[in-house]
């Protein structure tokens, strides 16, 4: 990410022309939507838009909270950025009077209320739930922004990154899965889903593997019984653990080879929203350290970001 | 007694028209007065459209929803001469919330995601909801009085049959809720909770003549209405039939109670709380009370959703929630104070 | 020796609901991720090999089928000691405030607070005992608890610990779904572990219950008839209630709040043994149990084939509980209320 940062600011002095607005694009809903002049303040609903700003040296005007948390790998990106509330109901009547000139949500949650935000800015919404979406959705965030060659070359970036990996990663797979987890319940992240469609792409296997009978990767899920571990019995697991803290222990765990190898992890914000460029190249390369420790480095980020052993209560 | 049913009715719409005002000034912004007041001029600054585009519509839609739940209560407990009976607790509302719950899960499945989201993404359509919400709910009660009808209706069974049912048709909702896709879950779950997030002008209007047609059938049966307050053998010594008025009534009363859960989902207790404060206001004449009943109704609403915007910015409680947690220890005290009177 | 004599009505009732019981958990004992048959699932449970597959059999399956069917028994007790308290076919801890009521004391822990498991059961009694205590206030008049008043305050305090709960989801604003998940009930990586936090109260609970059926049997009449006999009905009217409290309680601490099994099994054990032989307390008692136990541990079989894990039992117990309580309702009760 160093490398993009730096990149982004030597171009920023250079970047989002006048000249090319107004434009009229066509967002991840399907609507056409008409940008009149180069969004200066951005209002970000959707974490990958949070990130992308950031990763393109511009302010990140508001933003919302998912399961009551900031986006804390973004580092201090975030502060004196508005805090626009939950993302599935961000407060509207903050969007109202923080004169945003574009507001970027997700459109799950947000494209339901379209109406009542393009009262007070231009709406647009985009959906990453798998690699593709995300990347096309990136891009064309890009144009919006008027940065189209520059997010071109970090999505370029991204998968030379990706095939640098899987070039580098060992001929003896290993298995590693990736869980959101709530108390005693453990949702198990199939293949289709981006930040197991990631780590897969370097090679490493997915025990679940990709999910062909749902209509939207959002739907990429298992409900996971302590049994289905034990089947898969994965080499690494990585847990995001949606309540924070420690997760009950079950006496299954001790049967794991990833318990016994002390390789259960808690990570980060950015394993479950990694759509943005930050998000996805910082959990790529600490998913891989993490996954083949004695192949990848420990990569440069956040400490609060950063992953730790699993804690159990007992 | 007209003067002062007058006067009451003024005092009350002073105070309506108090709350509506804090509701235009409060919220999770600060506005000034000047603010609130420039929703008239041509072109409001920032806090002023916020008030006009956001807070205006939420608050219209609160007073319509507050007047429909407290006059549906109103007819329900004097038709059913029954102090505990609330549209909520009668699987009226479980019933329109499973119609449009199903709706969004067929809604779901026909339209998957990405597909055919068009420029109103919304949910389901604003203008389908009142009848679809109005069908569950006429449904549910039809059930219900049916379950419940033994040689006419007891009102204790009534509150029994109803509440049980309600129970049962909020454990399928939330079947229904986990098999719709995962990200939709969360908005079913806030619709379910009795909320106003972003609702404007066009969730107000359709559920506008629904709601009239109901008070206009309530208008027209008034007599009969006067007349069932008493039981059923002075009601018929009064001329009133109670096989023909009892359903029509709770029909107008269910589809007001429908009409506003396809504007909020199911806001609790309103509909309990609010004729039991009119009667202490007003004493018994019935006409004065059903105008106090919809004016407080609206007051109530209007209050809660207030109390549920500026408690936890940028957070947001639902006004059912807020209505709900309001009304569950009245209702307890109701039904302590209906025990104690029954064994005094 | 026919089919009208109550004693061999009952033998066959219990034995056909223990076979189908027992069916239902051999089949989660042989069920699960990874493939065994019966016989290699039977012989796991005698001898442990050290294996995964015999781990998962031991260790994973017949606890979870054991707390199914344990939740299943009490909560049917728990029911039946209800209708007997308020001497109302209409009883079921749901409406008496104490499912609720557990539930929002194990919603409250698991979003506000950081619990470790052991303290979600304490919670989930915590907030059902304090369900029962309001309900019990409220209900409680000079001339005693009459029935109806208990099912109405009942109804009462569930519906204020709902709207607390949603308040409590809300508020958090995290997790909504999963904690739905948790509402709706139900046995997924339930283990020894719940099983062990639950089975000593439920026995003690049950022991208690079965020691004074000879008492419950008066209390289902008059309170005259009771106290001709020279019983105080209204300490022992509390003393059964409050066992029905412990049992639904510590149920809703380990599956959640599971609906109508409570209502549902006791009738259905009516039913069985024959309406009108007029059984004796003790074998409707036990009867319902197994009513209770059947219903639940097949639900939970049934879910895990059905919605492939995707949906907690409790969905399924509350479509059918709900239908088969209508209709009940409609047909059994109508004279009750």
């Amino acid at each position: 990410m160093k490398f993009a940062a730096t990149f982004a600011m030597l171009l920023a002095a250079s970047s989002a022309s006048a000249q090319d607005y107004p434009k009229t694009i066509t967002d991840g809903r399907g609507v056409e939507v008409t940008i009149d002049k180069p969004p200066e303040r951005v209002a970000a609903l959707w974490t990958g838009a949070a990130d992308l700003l950031v990763a393109l040296d511009r302010p990140v005007a508001g933003v919302t909270t998912y399961e009551t948390k900031m986006p804390v790998y973004l580092g201090d990106a975030m502060e004196g950025a508005i805090d626009l509330g939950d993302i599935t109901a961000p407060n509207l009547e903050r969007m109202a009077v923080s004169d945003f000139d574009l507001t970027v949500g997700i459109t799950t949650y947000n494209a339901p209320f379209a109406e009542d935000i393009q009262k007070f800015s231009d709406f647009i919404s985009y959906e990453g739930f798998d690699m593709d979406s995300s990347l096309a959705a990136i891009a064309a965030l890009g144009e919006v922004l008027g940065e189209k060659e520059k997010v071109a070359s970090f999505n370029a970036d991204f998968l030379a990154l990706v095939d640098d990996l899987a070039a580098k990663a060992p001929a003896e797979p290993r298995e590693a899965l990736v869980i959101w987890s709530f108390h005693n319940t453990l949702y198990g992240y199939q293949e289709n889903l981006m930040m197991a469609e990631m780590i897969s792409r370097i090679g490493v296997v997915n025990p679940l593997g990709r999910n062909e009978n749902v209509n939207s990767a959002e739907n990429a899920f298992q409900v996971l019984e302590a049994e289905d571990l034990l089947k898969i019995d994965p080499d690494v697991i990585l847990m995001f653990v949606s309540h924070g803290g420690a997760v009950p222990f079950h006496p299954a765990y001790e049967r794991l080879k990833a318990y016994q190898n002390g390789e259960i992890y808690s990570v980060g914000y950015q394993y479950s929203q990694p759509s943005g460029p930050i998000a996805r190249e910082m959990a790529l390369l600490e998913a891989a350290h993490l996954i083949y420790p004695d192949v990848f480095d420990a990569p440069d980020m956040p400490e609060a970001a950063r992953a730790v052993p699993l804690e159990f209560a007992r | 007694m007209r003067s002062s049913a007058s006067g009451l009715h003024v005092t009350l719409l002073a105070c309506l028209a108090g709350l509506i005002l804090m509701s235009l000034r409060f919220g999770a912004v600060p506005a000034n007065w000047s603010d609130v007041f420039e929703i008239f001029a041509a072109a409001p600054g920032p806090e002023g459209r916020a008030i006009l585009e956001l807070r205006l519509p939420r608050t219209a839609c609160a007073v319509l929803i507050g007047a429909y739940l407290g006059l549906a209560g109103l007819v329900f407990q004097t038709v059913l001469r029954n102090p505990l009976a609330d549209p909520t607790l009668f699987g009226i509302s479980g019933g329109a919330s499973l119609a449009v719950v199903a709706a969004m899960g067929i809604a779901t499945a026909l339209f998957p995601l990405n597909a055919s989201y068009g420029a109103s993404a919304a949910i389901l359509p604003t203008d389908l909801v009142p009848p679809i919400a109005l069908a569950g709910g006429l449904t549910a009660t039809a059930l219900v009085v049916w379950l419940a009808w033994q040689d006419g209706l007891s009102p204790l069974r009534l509150v029994l049959f109803g509440a049980v049912f309600a129970f049962v048709l909020n454990g399928i909702v939330m079947v229904m809720v986990m098999s719709l896709a995962e990200s939709r879950t969360e908005l079913a779950i806030l619709w379910l909770a009795g909320s106003l997030y972003a609702r404007d002008f066009a969730n107000f209007w359709p559920a506008v003549p629904w709601g009239v047609g109901g008070i206009a059938v309530i208008v027209a049966a008034f007599p009969w209405l006067s007349g069932l307050r008493f039981d059923a053998q002075t009601a018929q010594g009064m001329g009133v039939s109670t096989r023909l008025a009892t359903p029509i009534l709770l029909a107008a009363a269910a589809g007001l109670a429908a009409s506003s859960v396809s504007v909020a989902g199911p806001v609790g207790f309103v509909g309990l709380l609010v004729p039991h404060m009119v009667r202490l206001i007003y004493g018994a004449a019935l006409g004065p009370m059903a105008g106090g009943a919809a004016i407080l109704g609206a007051c109530l609403v209007v209050a809660s959703d207030l109390v549920g915007r500026v408690i936890a910015p940028p957070i947001e409680i639902p006004v059912g929630i807020v209505t709900s947690l309001i009304g569950a220890p009245i209702f307890a005290l109701l039904i302590r104070r209906e025990i104690r009177r029954q064994s005094a | 020796m026919t089919l009208d004599n109550p004693t061999t009505r009952a033998v066959l009732c219990g034995a056909g609901l223990l076979a189908a019981s027992l069916a239902a958990v051999l089949l989660s004992v042989a069920e699960g991720a990874h493939a065994t048959d019966l016989g290699a699932a039977l012989s796991h449970i005698w001898s442990d090999d050290g294996s995964n597959v015999a781990f998962a059999v031991r260790a994973l399956r017949l606890p979870r089928a054991l707390c199914a069917v344990g939740v299943g028994a009490a909560l049917a007790l728990s029911g039946a000691l209800i209708q007997i308290v308020i001497r109302n076919p209409l009883g079921d801890p749901g409406l008496t405030g104490v499912t609720a009521g557990a539930a929002f004391g194990v919603a409250l822990t698991l979003t506000l607070l950081s619990a470790s498991p052991s303290l979600l059961v304490g919670a989930g009694v915590a907030g059902g005992a304090l369900a029962a205590f309001l309900t019990y206030s409220l209900a409680r008049s000079p001339a005693g608890l009459e029935p109806l008043r208990v099912i109405l305050a009942g109804i009462a305090v569930t519906v204020f610990f709902l709207a607390a709960t949603s308040a409590v989801m809300v508020v958090s604003r995290s997790s909504m779904q999963t904690l739905y998940f948790w509402m709706v009930g139900g046995f997924i990586n339930r283990g020894w572990a719940e099983f062990h936090l639950f089975w000593p109260v439920a026995s003690a609970a049950a022991v208690a219950v079965f020691a004074m059926s000879p008492i419950l049997k008066l209390l289902q009449f008059d309170d005259t008839m009771a106290a001709g006999m020279g019983v105080s009905s209204q300490r022992w009217r509390i003393a059964a209630g409050a066992l029905s409290v412990i049992l639904a309680a510590a149920s809703v601490a380990v599956a959640g709040p599971l609906a109508f099994v409570g209502f549902v099994a006791p009738h259905l054990a009516r039913l069985c043994l024959g309406k009108d032989a007029a059984p004796g307390m003790l074998t409707w008692l036990i009867t319902t149990m197994l009513m209770g136990a059947a219903l639940v541990v097949w639900a939970d079989a049934a879910t895990r084939v059905i919605f492939a894990g995707r949906v907690p039992a409790g969905a399924l117990i509350t479509i059918l509980g709900g239908l088969a309580f209508l209709t009940l309702a409609r047909r059994g009760v109508r004279h009750a209320v």
